[in-house]
């Protein structure tokens, strides 16, 4: 369905987009309030106790990165990963509407 | 704006859960009633782009970044709850696949990110969209951006006051409402919020171009 012709302008959108995310590499500047540990011990000379205590969640590439391969290969990888699980879950939920019919 | 784990009391993503669940939901009834072969391309290639440009970080003077988030735009040309759900989905990935924000806090961030912008949005669009389209399209995005700028900003501000220990040291999030706000909300007007008004500008006419050429002539638009 989505890959006739007529859903070809929408596939170049998106192609597009994941030609661009490494722009987003090119600043080090985290966002705001999204700081290492390290920022809160300067700034207040401790670590509140929440923020310091609570074990973050990972996931599976981190920050979007893969270890020490290649940071931008690595931003295009969880680029797409992105995109195909977007896709997969509203495939799923197309399923699901179908048999609830 | 995607705020970590551990940056909020548990008073505050408890409430966020409490709240945003239940949303959550109803939204789903609605994006299962507008979903079928048409739209289904529509809607997740603009969740898929929501998800591309959050990773689109932008420096901005002053030594942080940010991006566009797009729920104006899938609100616009659908309807807010599907937006609303979209973007929380997005959010939902980030933190468990990616690391990128929490999952205590998921709830408060799809009510910020996805909630308050795709309504706010939603709205102001209807309200200005029969005085110069483009206008409309452009603040459209630029409210809804500005507007989740604020509750997250409040949100982080209050924690100090919500909890701290004995000493008056806070547990959670440390840095209170003046000094959220002016940073989170005044780049969100400056930069932000340009981003997502041409973001939401562009998309949208483009969308609506790709629609009429696969001959969809209405999306589903009941709110």
């Amino acid at each position: 369905m989505f890959l006739t012709n007529k859903y070809r302008n929408l596939l170049l959108l998106l192609f597009v987009f994941i030609i661009l995310v490494p722009v987003g590499l090119i600043s080090n500047y985290p966002a705001w309030g999204e700081w290492d540990f390290s920022y809160f011990k300067q700034k207040l000379g401790f670590i509140p106790d929440g923020i310091k205590n609570f074990k973050q969640i990972e996931g599976i590439l981190p920050d979007y990165s893969l270890g020490d391969i290649n940071s931008i290969f690595s931003y295009y990888l969880s680029a797409i990963l992105g995109v195909i699980l977007i896709f997969a879950i509203f495939y799923l939920l197309k399923v699901l509407i179908k048999h609830e019919r | 704006m995607h705020i970590p784990d551990g940056y909020l009391s548990p008073q505050t993503y408890i409430a966020g859960y409490v709240i945003g669940v239940p949303l959550f939901f109803y939204g789903i009834k609605k994006l299962k009633s507008v979903l079928d072969e048409q739209t289904l391309p529509f809607i997740a290639t603009l969740t898929a782009l929501s998800f591309l440009v959050m990773m689109i970080n932008i420096p901005i003077p002053g030594g942080t970044s940010g991006h566009a988030i797009g729920a104006a735009v899938l609100s616009i040309l659908f309807n807010p709850w599907v937006a609303f759900v979209c973007i929380s989905l997005v959010l939902l990935i980030q933190a468990l696949i990616f690391g990128d924000g929490g999952i205590t806090t998921w709830a408060i961030t799809s009510l910020g990110l996805g909630f308050i912008s795709s309504f706010s949005s939603y709205y102001i669009y209807k309200l200005l969209k029969n005085t110069n389209k483009n206008f409309a399209l452009f603040i459209s995005g630029w409210v809804s951006i500005v507007l989740a700028s604020i509750f997250i900003a409040v949100v982080l501000g209050i924690q100090p006051i919500i909890a701290h220990d004995d000493k008056g040291n806070p547990l959670f999030f440390p840095f209170d409402l003046k000094i959220t706000v002016p940073a989170i909300v005044g780049a969100h007007i400056l930069y932000f919020g340009i981003i997502e008004g041409i973001y939401t500008l562009l998309i949208v006419k483009f969308v609506e171009k790709v629609k009429s050429q696969v001959g969809i002539d209405v999306f589903n638009k009941q709110v």
